[in-house]
């Protein structure tokens, strides 16, 4: 077997480039598979880590209750898992360019612990957090933090408010995407500028499998019970379950960057496999020789798929850091686009070799044909 | 000794099938050198792939020195045969990518019988006995046909195999070549070689110790 692979490996230094064609397709296949796959996973990752952490809401509810009396009656439904309140108020802040552009105000009732929707702070400025207003992190790049923030509710005057920090919400788009700050701040904080008969409600529902169709029905018997009692639902918003805000523009680059991986992959594939079989099929003579002078087939197999595993071996070697630092590159970008925070890109060595097996099996199954005449 | 009794081999093709071998009875003294002739397709070659042990029978028995070849397996096979048969083709049959001496000695790697220090000066001696010592070094492409012929005769005597087999082996040469191809095997006849040939061409002059008509299968 030795003298086989010593044999095979004198031929290939005789073709060099044949060899480096050889191994450039072992690479690129790797390259592709390893991309698609490693970008997925990371993705994946990244989603669960940040989105589906962030608890998001089933259902959410808006009523006229000024006395909080349909919100406990909420409270008592069984299908309800918990909710939690969320206003919401549009009003415009000072960048610091000195322009107005568009601020959106979420006003918790819970605002160190939220359970729904949760966001996270990752900055304090030391300010009193009831006289204070957070800031999204990815919109603090249009603000000077280091001054007071001046922002304007509709029918209010333009007021200062201390910035007491940065906020990240996995559940929002990033600022730079949509050209709005996101501000945070405990109801307590900026009561003055809500609606005072209105309570948004973010419901979580205890079967957290329900689909949209199951999810409407459920908000719709709840306004029902609500508006039965008396109650007034002025809105009633199903967020598509599972979904980002921004899960269409993910799913289109997801979908380019799976289609050009795999398309990159299987050229890799046949590439190489075509070079294989280009290569071994001349050696069906040589083979027969060796067969003639002593060779058992076994000898042969096993010294062809050494060389052919050394040549897609050396592939993998330049193929799959690439294809790792390409899905780490990309997957960098989805949660940019996201919002999210990326997750340790790190993986445990029975996925890399999960990530090899096909870039290997592949070719050698295609090529060892010859090798499997009689 | 080698003994073949009621040997049948058929090939099936698109054409129908083939009787190749019919009963075929043979009997090789130890150290005899045998020529069997006829013309191409009469089977000749299907005789010697199943003498060499490339090939098996469908029915009957193939005894060389008292190895019985059906009761191998196919890698119990490819090691007898690399020990004892060295076989020679029509076309040569070397590895383009190795040269002469690398030729010779891929064939003792593989059957590893000639210990791995004593190859290289056994390698380089059989290849200066066929009149290629100074071209040890030369690729089968440097080589005319008579050379690369010698050559793939030095690769069949590599492992001192008691037999030797050989297909038409002055097929592709011209006289002069075919002359000092014979040659060669005359010696090899003279060390007490087996020596069987198959060849459709005029060997009158040649010194064999029989020489066997074979026709449709059938050896006379």
């Amino acid at each position: 077997m030795k003298a086989i692979i010593i044999n095979l490996l004198k031929g290939f230094w005789l073709a060099k480039t044949k060899f480096a064609l050889c191994v450039l397709a072992s690479a690129l296949s790797a390259w592709g598979i390893g991309t698609v796959a490693y970008s997925y996973m990371m993705s994946e990752r990244d989603f669960k880590e940040n989105f589906e952490q962030s608890n998001p809401a089933n259902i959410i509810l808006a009523l006229n209750d000024s006395t909080s009396t349909f919100t406990d009656l909420l409270k008592k439904e069984s299908s309800i898992q918990s909710l939690e309140r969320r206003e919401t108020v549009t009003g415009r802040i000072k960048n610091k360019r000195g322009n107005w552009m568009s601020f959106i105000l979420y006003a918790s009732e819970n605002f160190e612990n939220p359970g729904i929707n949760k966001y996270k702070i990752t900055a304090q400025t030391g300010q009193d957090t009831l006289q204070a207003i957070y800031i999204e992190k990815n919109g603090a790049g249009f603000l000077d933090l280091t001054t007071p923030l001046t922002i304007q509710f509709p029918n209010h005057a333009a007021a200062d408010f201390a910035s007491s920090g940065l906020v990240h919400d996995p559940g929002l788009p990033p600022s730079q995407m949509e050209q709005t700050v996101y501000g945070f701040a405990p109801i307590q904080t900026v009561g003055n500028f809500l609606n005072k008969s209105r309570r948004t409600l973010l419901i979580r529902l205890k079967d957290s499998e329900a689909n949209a169709t199951e999810l409407k029905a459920i908000g719709k018997t709840l306004s029902e019970k609500i508006e039965s009692n008396g109650g007034k639902v002025v809105g009633l918003i199903v967020p598509p379950p599972g979904e980002h805000p921004h899960q269409n523009i993910v799913d289109s680059l997801s979908f380019l960057q799976k289609s050009f991986g795999l398309i990159l992959g299987g050229l890799g594939v046949i590439l190489l496999s075509l070079i294989l079989i280009t290569w071994l099929y001349p050696q069906i003579t040589n083979i027969g020789i060796m067969k003639a002078i002593g060779a058992s087939t076994q000898m042969i197999s096993v010294g062809y798929l050494t060389v052919l595993m050394m040549i897609i071996l050396i592939g993998m070697v330049v193929g799959m850091p690439l294809a790792y630092k390409t899905a780490k590159f990309y997957s960098g970008f989805i949660a940019g686009v996201q919002n999210f925070e990326v997750v340790n890109t790190a993986f445990s060595l029975y996925i890399h070799a999960l990530i090899l097996l096909p870039a290997i099996l592949i070719p050698i199954l295609v090529a060892s044909s010859p090798l499997l005449k009689p | 000794m080698i003994s073949l009794r009621k040997v049948n081999k058929t090939y099936k093709g698109l054409a129908g099938s083939v009787h190749a071998l019919k009963d075929v009875d043979l009997f090789v003294g130890k150290g005899e050198s045998i020529a069997i002739m006829g013309k191409s397709g009469c089977g000749k070659s299907t005789l010697l792939n199943i003498l060499s042990g490339i090939d098996r029978p469908e029915s009957g028995e193939l005894v060389i020195n008292e190895a019985v070849l059906s009761n191998f397996n196919e890698n119990e096979l490819a090691k007898w045969r690399g020990r004892n048969i060295g076989v020679v083709f029509q076309s040569y049959q070397l590895i383009p990518t190795l040269s002469a001496l690398d030729n010779v000695l891929f064939a003792m790697e593989l059957v590893a019988v000639i210990p791995a220090q004593n190859r290289r000066k056994r390698a380089t001696g059989i290849l200066t006995q066929v009149g290629l010592g100074d071209k040890l070094k030369k690729f089968p492409n440097e080589l005319s046909g008579g050379e690369v012929q010698r050559v793939a005769i030095a690769r069949a005597l590599a492992n001192d195999p008691p037999i030797i087999i050989a297909d038409e082996p002055t097929g592709n040469l011209d006289s002069i070549t075919g002359d000092q191809i014979y040659s060669v095997f005359e010696d090899l006849s003279a060390q007490g070689k087996n020596l069987i040939i198959v060849t459709h061409e005029n060997i009158s002059g040649r010194k064999f110790d029989r020489v066997i008509q074979m026709q449709d299968g059938i050896l006379n």
